[in-house]
Order: C-alpha cells, then sequence, then structure tokens
C-alpha cells in the first residue's frame, strides 16, 4: 500500500512526459519526398513580425479555413498548411483552368445566407473551393440569375455592406465582408503581395515581397530576376513542376543563405517552426483534463482511503504540465521579444498560468486535492478561450504605438492579468465550495481526520474542510485584491505618461476599478461579520462575473483606447458563464439544511460545522 | 479572524451619558464609521461605475463622466439594468456624492477605531492612500483642463483649444491678437440670438447650430468635399453627438449658420456658414466680410487659449510597420520657445514620452491628415502627482497587512 503513494504518481508523470516527448519530436517529410516542412522554416515577414513560413501557412489556412494545422487535399488525404501555401503561391504557375488549388476546399463559409448568394449548399464542415465560391452549384442557380455570375453578386454585396457604418451592419454584411478578407488574403499569397519573402540586400533597406522585387527588377531593365528572388522564384517553379530535387535544394540553398545574411530571425524561425508544431497549449489542455479527472476520482475514492496516490498523481503531473505551460510563455516572449501579455489571447493563457502556479501554492498549503482540480479545470477553460480567440490569425501581432512598451506591458498588464488570475481562483476555490458542501458530505469533514487517514505522520490540524477552503479563498481574495489594485493603478501612471490623463473612467478602466471595488467588498464584509463561509463563496462566485465582463464584457461596448474590437460570438459565452456562475450563487442560498454536507441528520446532536463557524466568529471578534 | 479594524464593531454600544467629549464623538461617529455602511457604498459604486459603462455606448465619454462620476445625484435608465429597450429612469447618488461618503467613513472609522499598532499599520497606510487617491481625482475633475495643440510640420503654434468648447472669432482690423478679435463664446451661439458688441460695428445673429456636424457638397448625396473650392461651399450636416462607443470620430465638430446684421436695424449685410471643419482644410478657409470699408474675418472654431509661449513642429515621423497600416510610431521634433522663461531648446515628443513645461504636460496624441502635422495633447493638472503618491502608500500597506495575515494563517496551518 505504501508503495502506490509514489508508484503511481510516477506512473502518471512518466506518461505524461511520454506524450510530451513524442509531441516534441519534429516532424519531417520522408526522404527522396518534396521537403515542404523544410520550406516552413524560411523566415519571412508579415504584419510587421519576422516569422516562419510555417506561422503564415498556419495563420492564413486558419483565417480561411477555421483550421490552421492542416486541410484536405483533393485525394482527402490530411496535409499539412504549409503544402497549401506552397499550392497557392506557385498558383501563378499554372493555367488558371487547370490549377487544381482553385479546387480546394478550403474556404470556409457557413452563414446560409450568404452560400444562397454564392447558389453554395451547406455541406458538413462549410469548406468551399475558390471555383465554387466563383461559379456556384449549377443546380441552384435560378434560371433568371443565369447571366449573372456569382462574383458580379458577391461584389455588389460587399459594396453595400462596406458603405454601411460598422455599427449599422448586420450579419450577413459581417459574413459577407469575412468573406471578402478571406477571398483578399488568398489573393494576396497568389500574387505573392504577403508576405514580405526577400530579405534587404543592403542595411537600411526593408524586405520586400516578391512583387515588389519583381516590380522592381522591371521597373530597372532587367529581364530576370536576381539574388534571392531569383532562388525563390526557382524554389515555387520547381515546386509547380513537380521538380523534386531542383525543389529540395532550392530550399536548403535558400535557408543556408538565410542562416548566413539573417542570422537571428532564421534561428527564431525555426524555433517557431518547432514550437507551432509542439502546440504545447494544446498538449497542456488534454493533460490539465487528465489532472482534473485524477483529483475528482481522488475524492470519489475517499471513503476508501485511495485518495492520496490520486492527488499527488493528479498534482505531480500538474507540475509537470505548469513546466511545459510555462515553457510556452517563456517560448513566445522569445520568439516575440515582448512580455507575457500582449493580447486578448496572450491575456488567457497567462491568466490560465497564473491560476495553476496560485493552485500549486494552494494545494502545497491544503492537500486536499481540491486546489488541483480547481486550478487543473480553470486551465482548460482559459486555454479552449484562448484557442478560440486565436482563430483570428497570428496571435503575436505587433502592437499599436501606445502600447509599444515592455516597461508597462510588464507591469501593469501582468500585475492587472496575476489580479483576474486571482479573481478567477478566488471564484473557483468558491464553487468547490458550493459544490462540495451541497452534493457532498465532505466538506464536514474534519481537516484531522482527513490527514490522518491519509499521512499519520501529519499533526492533526483542527478545522474542517469548509473551513480550509474558506480561510484559502480569503487569502486568495487579497491576493487578488493587491495585484487588481497595482495593476490598475500601474494602468492609470502608465495613461498618465501617455496622455496625461490618470483616470479617464473608460471602459477597460471601470471593467478594472469594478474588480477591485468587488474584492474590497468581499473583504470588508468579511471583516465586517457580514458574510461567513457561505457568503463568501457566494460572493468569490461573483467575482468570476465580474472579472469575465472585465476581461471581455467592456470589449463588446466598442468603446474604449482599451478595445481589442467586436467578438459578437463570444457575447454569447459571456452570457453563458454569467448565467452559470449565478445558478451556482443560487444553490448556494439554498438553506442549509439541504446542504448534503450539513444534513442534520448526519450529525444531529452535535451540528459540527455550526460550532466551527462559531468559533470562527469568535475569532474575527476576538 | 484577521483583522482588527472592525474589533469594538460588536462590543456593546456604550452609554453617552457617562462619558466625556472623546466617546460623544466617538458615538456619534459610530454610525458614519460602520462596515456595513462601506459594503453598502461598495455597492453603490459598482452600480454607477457599471452603468457609467454602459452608458458610454449613447454618450460622450466626458459627458457621461460629467453625469455620473462627477455629480452628486443621477438618473440611470432602466434600460442599462435589464438590457431591454424601456422607458424610465431611477436617482442614484453620483460618483462625487459615493467618493465622499466613503471618505467620511473612513476617517469616521479611523477616529473611532483609532489605534496605532504594527498590525494596523498596513491598514493606516493603505487608507491613507486610497484617501488620497479620492482627492487627487476630486483635484482632478475641478482643477485639470485637457486641450490640444495642433502644429503643421514646418510651421509654430503659440495657442492651445478645447475640443469640447467652440467659439465665434471676429478678427477685425488693428494690430495684435487681442485687440483685434472679439470671441463669442459657445454659451451665446444660439439659434435666433442677436449679439451685439461694443467693438463691432455691426451685430450677429445665429441662425443655426449645429452641435455636432460634418460638411457635404450641397445637392450631391452628400458627399465629402475634395477640393478646396468644394470645401468653401459646403454646407452643414447635422450629426447625433459622438459617443464613446465611436471608435471613427473622437470629439463633436460644430458648425453655424450665422447673419450679420447691420446695427439697430433688421438690415441682413451677409450670411455666412460657419464650421471647425473649415479651420481643418489645408489652408484653412476663412470667411472675409467687409464693412465700412473695413475688412473683417469671421470664423468658428474650438475655444482657443493663447499661451505665452511658442512650439514650433521641425519634423514629424508617423512609422508603421512593414506591410500594415499599424502605427508603429509618432514621434514629434520640436522646438520650444519662451521667452517668459527664457527657455529656448529643442526637443522630441514621442509616444509615452511627454514634455513637461510651466505645469503643462505636452503629449504625442494625434496626426493631422497626410502626416502633415502633429496633434499634441496640452494637459494642465495640478493633482497629477496625488495619485503617484497614493498608489505606493496603497501598495505598500497592503502587503504590509496582508503579509501579517498571511503569517499567522501559515502559522496556523503548517
Amino acid at each position: 500500500m505504501k508503495a502506490i503513494h509514489w508508484l503511481l504518481p510516477s506512473a502518471v508523470v512518466l506518461l505524461g512526459a511520454l506524450m510530451l516527448l513524442a509531441a516534441m519530436r519534429s516532424k519531417h517529410d520522408r526522404a527522396g519526398e518534396m521537403q515542404v516542412r523544410l520550406f516552413g522554416r524560411i523566415p519571412v515577414v508579415q504584419a510587421g513580425r519576422i516569422k516562419p513560413m510555417d506561422t503564415v501557412a498556419r495563420t492564413s489556412l486558419m483565417i480561411i479555413s477555421g483550421r490552421g494545422e492542416e486541410y484536405t487535399d483533393l485525394d482527402g488525404q490530411k496535409q499539412p498548411a504549409i503544402r497549401w501555401l506552397l499550392d497557392v503561391m506557385s498558383s501563378g504557375e499554372k493555367q488558371k483552368d487547370s490549377d487544381p488549388t482553385r479546387q480546394l476546399k478550403v474556404f470556409r463559409i457557413e452563414n446560409d445566407q450568404v452560400l444562397g448568394l454564392l447558389h453554395l449548399t451547406p455541406r458538413s464542415g462549410f469548406r468551399y473551393s475558390i471555383d465554387e465560391i466563383m461559379s456556384g452549384n449549377e443546380e441552384q442557380r435560378p434560371k433568371e440569375e443565369a447571366e449573372e455570375s456569382n462574383f458580379t453578386r458577391l461584389t455588389a454585396r460587399i459594396k453595400a455592406a462596406k458603405e454601411k457604418k460598422t455599427s449599422d451592419r448586420d450579419l450577413v454584411d459581417t459574413k459577407v465582408l469575412e468573406l471578402e478578407a478571406k477571398l483578399g488574403l488568398y489573393y494576396q499569397l497568389a500574387e505573392k503581395q504577403v508576405p514580405h519573402v526577400i530579405p534587404p540586400d543592403k542595411p537600411g533597406a526593408e524586405w520586400q515581397t516578391f512583387a515588389e522585387a519583381q516590380e522592381e527588377a522591371r521597373a530597372g531593365g532587367a529581364t530576370e530576376l536576381s539574388g534571392d528572388a531569383r532562388l525563390f522564384d526557382e524554389i515555387l517553379k520547381s515546386y509547380a513542376a513537380d521538380k523534386t530535387s531542383a525543389f529540395n535544394s532550392g530550399v536548403e540553398k535558400y535557408l543556408a543563405i538565410m542562416q548566413r545574411t539573417q542570422a537571428k530571425p532564421a534561428s527564431v524561425a525555426s524555433f517557431e517552426v518547432f514550437f507551432n508544431n509542439f502546440a504545447p497549449f494544446y498538449r497542456s489542455v488534454i493533460l490539465y483534463a487528465c489532472i482534473f479527472f485524477l483529483a475528482l476520482l481522488g475524492w470519489m475514492v475517499f471513503p476508501l482511503g485511495w485518495s492520496r496516490p490520486l492527488w499527488w498523481s493528479a498534482f505531480a503531473l500538474m507540475v509537470l504540465v505548469f513546466a511545459v505551460h510555462t515553457f510556452a510563455i517563456i517560448a513566445r516572449i522569445y520568439i516575440q521579444g515582448r512580455p507575457p501579455v500582449t493580447n486578448l489571447y496572450s491575456s488567457a493563457i497567462f491568466i490560465g498560468w497564473a491560476v495553476v502556479l496560485i493552485g500549486i501554492v494552494i494545494e502545497l498549503l491544503s492537500r486536499l486535492g481540491v486546489a488541483t482540480a480547481v486550478a487543473a479545470m480553470v486551465g482548460i477553460i482559459t486555454l479552449i478561450v484562448a484557442h478560440n480567440l486565436g482563430n483570428d490569425g497570428d496571435t503575436m501581432e505587433m502592437l499599436r504605438a501606445v502600447l509599444d512598451t515592455n516597461f508597462w506591458l510588464a507591469t501593469h498588464v501582468t500585475a492587472v492579468t496575476i489580479g483576474y488570475a486571482a479573481t478567477f481562483m478566488a471564484g473557483a476555490l468558491g464553487v468547490a465550495y458550493i459544490l462540495l458542501g451541497v452534493f457532498t458530505p465532505l466538506l464536514k469533514q474534519d481537516l484531522g481526520d482527513v490527514y490522518e487517514s491519509l499521512d499519520a505522520s501529519r499533526p492533526a490540524v483542527k478545522m474542517d474542510v469548509a473551513k480550509l477552503l474558506s480561510t484559502m479563498t480569503y487569502g486568495v481574495v487579497c491576493f487578488a485584491m493587491f495585484f487588481s489594485f497595482v495593476g490598475t493603478v500601474l494602468g492609470g501612471i502608465w495613461a498618465d505618461q501617455s496622455w496625461g490623463r490618470f483616470w479617464g473612467w473608460d471602459p477597460k478602466e471601470n471593467g478594472a476599478v469594478l474588480i477591485v471595488i468587488w474584492n474590497a467588498l468581499i473583504l470588508h464584509a468579511r471583516w465586517g461579520g457580514m458574510v461567513r463561509q457561505r457568503g463568501m463563496a457566494m460572493l468569490a462566485v461573483g467575482g468570476n462575473i465580474v472579472t469575465v465582463w472585465s476581461w471581455f464584457g467592456v470589449n463588446m461596448l466598442e468603446v474604449g483606447l482599451h478595445s481589442y474590437g467586436f467578438i459578437p460570438s463570444a457575447f454569447k459565452w459571456l452570457v453563458v458563464f454569467a448565467v452559470s456562475q449565478l445558478a451556482i450563487i443560487l444553490i448556494a442560498a439554498w438553506p442549509e439544511k439541504l446542504w448534503m454536507s450539513y444534513k442534520p441528520k448526519a450529525e444531529p446532536p452535535k451540528r459540527a460545522p455550526r460550532r466551527t463557524e462559531e468559533s470562527v466568529e469568535a475569532i474575527v471578534v476576538g | 479572524m484577521s483583522s482588527t479594524l472592525d474589533a469594538s464593531d460588536r462590543s456593546a454600544p456604550a452609554q453617552p451619558d457617562s462619558m466625556g467629549a472623546w466617546e460623544t464623538i466617538r458615538w456619534v461617529l459610530k454610525p458614519i464609521a460602520s462596515l456595513r455602511l462601506t459594503v453598502v457604498l461598495f455597492v453603490a459604486c459598482l452600480v454607477v461605475v457599471f452603468c457609467g459603462t454602459l452608458a458610454q455606448r449613447e454618450h460622450g465619454i466626458q459627458i457621461v463622466v460629467q453625469q455620473y462620476f462627477r455629480s452628486a445625484l443621477i438618473w440611470i435608465p432602466l434600460r442599462h439594468l435589464i438590457f431591454v429597450s424601456v422607458p424610465g429612469s431611477f436617482p442614484f447618488p453620483g460618483g462625487w456624492l459615493l467618493g465622499t461618503l466613503l471618505l467620511f467613513n473612513l476617517i469616521a472609522a479611523h477616529i473611532t477605531r483609532f489605534r496605532f499598532t504594527w498590525k494596523r499599520s498596513g491598514i493606516l497606510l493603505m487608507h491613507s492612500g486610497v484617501l488620497l487617491l479620492l482627492l487627487g481625482e476630486l483635484v482632478t475633475g475641478l482643477f485639470a483642463v485637457e486641450a490640444r495643440m495642433d502644429i503643421l510640420e514646418g510651421s509654430s503654434s503659440n495657442f492651445v483649444y478645447l475640443p469640447s468648447d467652440a467659439e465665434l472669432a471676429i478678427i477685425g482690423p488693428g494690430t495684435g491678437e487681442n485687440d483685434r478679435t472679439v470671441v463669442i463664446p459657445k454659451s451665446l451661439l444660439k439659434p435666433g440670438k442677436r449679439i451685439s458688441h461694443a467693438d463691432l460695428p455691426f451685430d450677429v445673429m445665429v441662425d443655426k447650430y449645429y452641435f455636432n456636424s460634418r460638411l457635404v457638397n450641397p445637392g450631391i448625396g452628400n458627399t465629402q468635399p475634395q477640393t478646396h473650392t468644394q470645401w468653401a461651399a459646403a454646407t452643414p450636416l447635422a450629426l447625433p453627438e459622438v459617443t464613446g462607443a465611436d471608435p471613427e470620430q473622437q470629439i463633436d465638430a460644430p458648425s453655424a449658420m450665422v447673419s450679420l446684421l447691420k446695427k439697430g436695424s433688421d438690415e441682413v449685410l451677409a450670411k455666412q456658414t460657419l464650421s471647425v471643419w473649415l479651420e481643418r482644410v489645408s489652408p484653412p478657409i476663412s470667411r472675409p466680410f467687409s464693412y465700412a470699408g473695413k475688412p473683417y474675418d469671421i470664423s468658428l472654431r474650438f475655444k482657443r487659449v493663447y499661451k505665452p509661449y511658442t512650439i514650433h513642429l521641425s519634423d514629424f515621423h508617423h512609422e508603421k510597420y512593414l506591410g500594415t497600416a499599424l502605427p508603429k510610431d509618432f514621434k514629434s521634433e520640436v522646438r520650444l520657445v519662451d521667452p517668459s522663461r527664457h527657455e529656448d531648446r529643442e526637443l522630441a515628443i514621442w509616444m509615452n514620452h511627454p514634455l513637461r513645461h510651466a505645469g503643462e504636460t505636452f503629449y504625442q496624441a494625434d496626426f493631422r491628415p497626410d502626416n502633415q502635422g502633429t496633434v499634441l495633447q496640452v494637459v494642465r493638472n495640478p493633482g497629477w502627482l496625488m495619485p503617484y503618491v497614493a498608489c505606493t502608500l496603497v501598495s505598500v500597506g497592503m502587503l504590509i497587512h496582508f503579509g501579517i495575515i498571511l503569517e499567522r494563517f501559515l502559522r496556523r496551518i503548517l
């Protein structure tokens, strides 16, 4: 029985580590085939950032098809995004009507009115090819419209949408403009106006797109391209002509030149390809889910006394995944040369990270598996949120001038984000308190008994689980209070430094101050004896709503210097989340005798939990 | 359990007749010092801040700040709270009232429960910081002035303008800016209002005043003027007041139609279309008017404040990220000449690097169309340092107080 206490955790960690190592292995194309993945390592500039071709491929495919990793080719095979990019970039080398790239079903159009406009029928996956978009499905086309091409109708509809003010646009307008953006990106890639692939040939010069290099050569009277542009051209031509060895040697030669002339960008780009393949956040979500279930299982088998190995396994695995999460954040800092939080996407990742860190500390103090489960759950949710925020393309976008300051990003933004994370953690502990109390008898377990049943060597603690959870929540609220306040005020100082207004009552500032006031309210209500354990759990859950409002809600108002843009589909989730938290608060408001942990018949004469609360009160008063 | 601030809250109320002056004060202050009141005020603050955020979908941020945060009483429309468009509103304490009550509550709490001990030093520090922060917001609300200064590349400016205020300026013959300019403030610019001034040989009658407007080519589908001639002939089109939610327009752009009347009669000498937009055309369009052989120049402009210093814009950079329209940096290379302070220096103002001069701070705020010049935000705020001090006090206070709590907790659990 003793052996399992370390055997199970070790086995679990080993399994997790093996899975991660397998994911880290870099992917290669088979020898003798086109080394398209090698092409993915070429550093280029897009949207102001040096990145590998692989990232351009993934983010572009993500924007166009909603899936960045891979696509389905004409034979029904899954192919990496980089192959699609090569197909698109080399499509100019082929005749338009014989170009198979135009038949790749990659454009995601899920709005049925837009599909109707293009005479297309909804299909599973909602992905269509350029040819389909341009000609439509013949059977769907009404007779009277036979003359008018899809292109004409689409252009007219786009024009109508563009003429409206942003606030007046309806869903179809937005979707039509989205399609326009997808088509625009596709043609920019096909015509090689994006990305900037040709590095500067002399100091002070800028990167050029292939189209610019061609234009410059033509303007200079040259009949042929020269230098890097010429080599790049040859690579695309040999890809289009299916000349494997010419393509491979071309790519190798090009990369060798890059490693010489653009040493730093080339090595960062190469690292970014590794990062893309590793997909650490995706792996982390899976492992966080395992952690959550391990910890939950620990509680389920509590009556049997088997909890400890399971909680330890969950905890050990969490430390491992936390290391991966940390690595991923540092990797992003290295690639981007920026502090961890620069946009909504990175804030979600960072909140998950900070919550897991707090969870680890609390678990070390409490050893109940609760902090592990709660932190893993928040980790899962935040990473899923981040994944959905990353659908717009590159998650490492450049920062507009006013945000271009590593000092304030590192201090204000990080502190505020830790404040969000801590408030969420307090809320999650509140949820755990309520759910454990209402639906299980565990809350009134005496901690001394719990620890004794697990580990006799631990000194007895005179507390029940409820008290410990509540104290933890309180501590986290204090932590949240500190970081949200300091972060908010640092934001004010930044604002004073950049536009001379310490406080402007801008929606994002208001959101931040709501969190500060909310945390202050919890603390004062507790200090004043207005709430005890249950009331604090309820208030902490309310903090989840306040934080999510500050984090996302205010961005949906389309106001303020901080706004990151309008995210309508996220609004639905915001409401779902808020309602779920309200529901938990309502559950908590049930009379205590309905709580499984406090059912009078469990211990009718003593009413032990009550007594505990009174003794808490005694401490508050005395 | 962890705070002693409320330690005396629960003790039985003392009898007023058996105590001295100090006890009487404490007895009076006790209800004001209640933590329950603190919590209630916090809830009220939450409501005001939340509604003040939602209100910015409909109104400009300045108006919301005045209505919700810098006021004693507000009327909150019901539709803000239930997200359904219904008429009706309810009264609620405004930001200033709540801030004052919080101040009283905080001070009373410290008077009635004052005991200076090491354990309470954190609370004292953080509360004095909060106090300072609230006062700082009050000072800012009362005394801060935010103005702007536009300078075209290669030219100079010696005045700032207030984008929230407009004025009608009539520049007459003479020398010196003040001698020859008659300025009519916005408060007098009301339709049907006739304005007489001793320095003017004619009267001004406001026919129409547009709070916010844009100029359009008359007759042709409200298109925006392109050429200088078109701008000169354009007519105003009323626009709704700018809301905080509109990312495309930041400030209201007023226009007016005025008639110039012969003094003491209703004879119309001329009719003019005026707009702040005309100031923005390059070169700016003025409305010359000649009367009794003397030239006058009439314009509607943002309220100006002339300064003893001049700022010359030598060079303006506006960098964008490669392959994007995303601004990377704005930078104004300027020369500051202030004879009153014997200053003449060259310097640069750019994002997050303001210039502080003569109690004012100059920030890189915006740029003129086509990068022809810079727009500086010029702020005078006597309380600008208060938040810095306040922040430090609160942070240190919290570190001490929460540190004490943590230490006590760790001792219990470990």
